[in-house]
């Protein structure tokens, strides 16, 4: 056990390196490029800020969003009244989970107009079903025997959900929400075709201006931020999960 | 057996209680009447589906009845609030409920907290309870439950079940999930923590070994909670009420009820004795006037040291240190019947010898003592059913 949580840190601490050595990578090959105008207007210290900035916001406010709406549904869908309706509800949320978020990004637009919301809208509807899966598969794995121990010994049902049932469900619902932001960090590129910026604009200009630096550039920066948000989902998973529990 | 139940007032009365689930024409109890004393360990004991847990899990209402009143000391909690009224009846269950993420300290202070007792009460107790059942609390306190064995994790539990002193503890087939000796263990334990504690306890077990060896009373459970029999152990042993309860107490009942007497029951029989530092030919003469043609030796403290027969005093040694069969087999009044003969086939079947705390000699108990303690309950059991079959004789001649 010593050593799986030794195992575990040291995974942790691993990948700031690959950012930092992505990073590090990126930068001494730009060095080596002759970048000309078209491509410096891009691929500049304040361009390449502004747009990780949006990227990592329009994600993190997206993820926000799904576990604000995730959380009450999956407690609401696993107390006895709505036990029974919860895989019907998770099957009818599942046809949205088939449309495309790029779709959805478009559909959004035509009622709507362009921008950041409109995007972080498309982000949540594409990942809330996965998150809210986990929430309830998080609440629905705890032994019923512990929930008759609460209730046996005196605990109100609400007790019995923030004392018993949430706490041994955390790591399991975290896991959906870590995995929903790192999937949602890769689709906020699309974010670009909804004029709501991001790392998007980058990769679609150096696509469209067929510019390799400028491609790779916004490219290698997406996957840094997905892999900054995955590490820091796992941090919260660690820091979160209850003890005394594998 | 001594009579635990002070002056009989009840702690539970259950009244005409039924449950009926819906969908089902038959209710799984149905208008079940039954009192449990104050300080009383009453079993119910039955097949599964006899509605045995279903009855258990009413009286602290994590089952509502339909119909019927629970009444705890006196007052009518039928209808009180549940999560108040389960903070007054401990609860243990088989899989020992345990909450995974809370250490077995914080495991334990769960009911006291939600009586809201100060924290340093809490503490104070959470220590006294972990004591109580044979944890050392400093070593214990802090683990979390998946680091203790299935029978620690089980004391945990009766420890939480009793954390805030409830005068009635519920415990659902509390050792149905543990290998036999730890069952065994545990068993000992709960009735040395009753002995202590003395609460209203009723527990629920499909082992009617269990039920025995624990109850004060037995419930024998048929169908749809039908109860077939409710007395001591020793009634439903020794005079089973139906054929269906004579069929669940099974084969070896006469056995089994040697388990409820205990060796001072029986009188044991004086035995010639005499001391290791007695003259070798004084005692040759005693074991030749002996009747059984052996002496027991005692040692300064009237310990017995062993058996002496002829054998040993030809030719006659200097002194008795180390002479005779090393006298083993010793067991003291609370020892049971079943312990004796146990000892009695183990050994070679001479008799045990009886001691009292201090090891000290009180007697010998033998195999004519057992069979005679038999023979009396077997002429009890008869003259129980004659008298059963006249009163039915004469039932029937009435009507």
């Amino acid at each position: 056990m010593s050593g799986g949580g030794r195992g575990r840190w040291a995974g942790l601490a691993a990948r700031p390196l690959v950012v930092a050595l992505l990073l590090g990578g990126l930068w001494l090959w730009l060095r080596g490029q002759e970048l000309d105008s078209i491509e410096r207007r891009t691929i500049n210290a304040d361009y390449l800020l502004r747009a990780t900035r949006e990227h990592l916001w329009l994600t993190v406010v997206a993820t926000l969003a799904v576990a604000a709406l995730a959380l009450p549904l999956g407690v609401l869908l696993t107390r006895p009244a709505l036990r029974r309706v919860a895989p019907g509800v998770l099957a009818v949320l599942g046809v949205g989970q088939a449309v495309p978020a790029y779709g959805v990004m478009v559909l959004l637009t035509l009622r709507f107009g362009v921008g950041f919301r409109v995007a972080a809208v498309a982000l949540v509807a594409y990942s809330l079903l996965p998150v809210l899966r986990n929430v309830v598969t998080g609440i629905g794995q705890v032994d019923p025997a512990l929930v008759e121990a609460g209730r046996g010994m005196g605990m109100s049902r609400a007790a019995v959900l923030w004392r018993i049932e949430l706490p041994l469900a955390v790591p399991v619902v975290l896991t959906g929400l870590r995995t929903a932001m790192v999937i949602g960090a890769g689709v906020a590129t699309l974010a670009t075709f909804v004029g709501a910026g991001g790392l998007g604009d980058i990769i679609i200009n150096g696509i469209k201006l067929g510019r390799t630096p400028v491609l790779v550039t916004g490219s290698v920066l997406c996957a840094c931020v997905a892999l900054a948000l995955d590490w820091a989902g796992a941090v919260a998973e660690r820091a979160l999960s209850p003890r005394g529990v594998s | 057996m001594p009579d635990r139940t002070d002056a009989g007032r009840p702690m539970l009365r259950l009244r005409e209680l039924t449950k009926r689930y819906r969908g089902q024409d038959r209710p799984a109890v149905d208008r079940l009447s039954l009192d449990v004393a104050a300080g009383e360990l009453m079993v119910f004991v039955g097949p599964s589906g006899c509605g045995k847990t279903t009855t258990l899990k009413m009286i602290n209402r994590l089952v509502e009845p339909t119909s019927g009143s629970i009444e705890l000391d006196g007052e009518d909690v039928t209808h009180v609030d549940p999560n108040r009224l389960r903070r007054r009846i401990g609860y243990v269950i088989q899989q020992t409920g345990l909450l995974p993420h809370l250490t077995v300290g914080a495991n334990v202070a769960l009911v006291p907290r939600l009586l809201g007792w100060p924290s340093a009460r809490v503490r104070a107790r959470v220590d006294e309870m972990l004591e109580l059942v044979g944890l050392d609390p400093a070593e214990h306190r802090d683990r979390y439950p998946r680091e203790l064995s299935g029978g620690q994790q089980q004391r945990v539990g009766v420890a939480r079940a009793l954390a805030g002193d409830p005068p009635v503890l519920l415990m659902d087939e509390p050792f149905g999930a543990t290998d036999p000796l730890t069952r065994e263990r545990l068993q000992n334990e709960l009735l040395r923590v009753q002995a202590e504690v003395r609460k209203t306890i009723v527990l629920v077990t499909h082992d009617i070994d269990e039920a025995i060896k624990l109850g004060d009373r037995i419930a024998v459970f048929g169908e749809r909670s039908r109860l077939a029999q409710v007395g001591t152990p020793d009634e439903v042993l020794g005079r089973p009420a139906d054929p269906y309860v004579k069929r669940f107490v099974g084969a070896g009942a006469s056995l089994k009820r040697l388990h409820l007497v205990r060796l001072d029951a029986v009188p044991a029989r004086p035995f010639p004795t005499a001391r290791v530092t007695d003259d070798p030919a004084l005692v040759r003469d005693l074991v030749v006037r002996s009747r059984s043609g052996s002496v027991l030796l005692l040692d300064a403290a009237e310990r017995p040291v062993a058996w002496v027969a002829a054998d040993d005093l030809t030719p006659l040694p200097a002194d008795l240190a180390g002479v005779g069969l090393p006298a083993t087999a010793t067991l003291t009044a609370e020892a049971t019947l079943h312990d004796a003969l146990d000892v009695m086939l183990g050994t070679d079947g001479a008799g045990v010898i009886l001691v009292d705390g201090d090891g000290r000699f009180r007697g010998v108990v033998g195999l004519d003592e057992v069979m005679a303690h038999v023979a009396r309950l077997h002429a009890e059991s008869r003259r129980h059913d004659v008298a059963a079959a006249a009163a039915l004789g004469s039932a029937e001649g009435a009507a």
